[in-house]
């Protein structure tokens, strides 16, 4: 129990430390994508399933990189949603509430947030494509939607989370049963 | 549910206090409130074994079963 609730505090602290990091990395990255100061790219940290000179002809214009981070935001909502729950739910284990209600209602929301993430990265596929191909000559202008692979898992792995939230479910039942057997 | 928990009526009959009767068996005095308020969803042996002794009663003096009126 006490190792369950070490680690936990030392994951809250990690998703607490991102929590912040994401917006700003969102902004940082289309402020400075294309130009020289662009570390995430060049370090490898950011990855982006599309070629942003293969989608635009010119170099980014300031209304696109606010476009950009507009849409790029609202699909990291996304991920700061299923941070927050994480944050909930390690804060639970490190407070010593293992099988409980809410723990239970945090999986089952991480799951569906997965769905969210793999609806939300098609949506913002076609949005991205449009705001970034929106300065060329018209015929050229790109509207892309893609469904990879990763995406399919995506959504096993998000019914796996689901499953495992009605298993916490059953565990709280049990853990409440028991903690009423005097 | 139709069990009802007379352990008030035997604590009287006894005089004895909850919290006597939580360190005479063993257990907190918030598991013990809980058995006395038929809060409780489970009782063990081992406690009804305690709690008989200490009260020197029967089980069926604790424990009844109530016929609930069919609607």
């Amino acid at each position: 129990m006490f190792n369950i609730q070490k680690q936990s505090r030392r994951v809250r602290l990690c998703l607490q430390f991102l929590f912040p990091l994401v917006p700003l990395a969102v902004i940082y990255f289309w402020l400075t994508a294309q130009t020289q100061f662009d570390i995430l790219t060049s370090a490898g940290i950011v990855q982006l399933d599309f070629d942003i000179e293969s989608l635009t002809q010119s170099p980014l214009s300031n209304s696109t990189r606010l476009l950009a981070i507009l849409a790029s935001l609202l699909v990291s909502g996304i991920v700061l949603y299923a941070l927050s729950i994480l944050i909930r739910l390690f804060r639970n284990y490190e407070n010593g509430e293992i099988f409980s209600a809410e723990n239970a209602t945090c999986y089952h929301k991480l799951g569906y947030c997965l769905f969210y993430w793999v609806a939300g990265g098609v949506i913002y596929g076609g949005v991205i494509s449009v705001v970034l191909s929106f300065n060329n000559p018209p015929g050229e202008r790109v509207l892309s939607l893609s469904f990879v692979g990763m995406d399919f898992l995506t959504i096993v792995f998000g019914l796996l989370v689901l499953i495992i939230s009605w298993v916490m479910k059953e565990g709280y039942k049990i853990s409440d049963e028991n903690s009423h057997t005097i | 549910m139709a069990i009802e928990i007379n352990l008030d009526v035997m604590m009287a009959k006894r005089k004895m206090r909850l919290k006597t009767l939580a360190q005479m068996v063993g257990i907190t005095e918030q598991n013990l409130s809980i058995l006395k308020n038929g809060k409780a969803k489970a009782v063990r042996f081992s406690t009804l074994d305690k709690i008989c002794e200490a009260l020197d009663c029967q089980p069926g003096d604790i424990l009844a079963y109530d016929v609930e009126p069919e609607d």
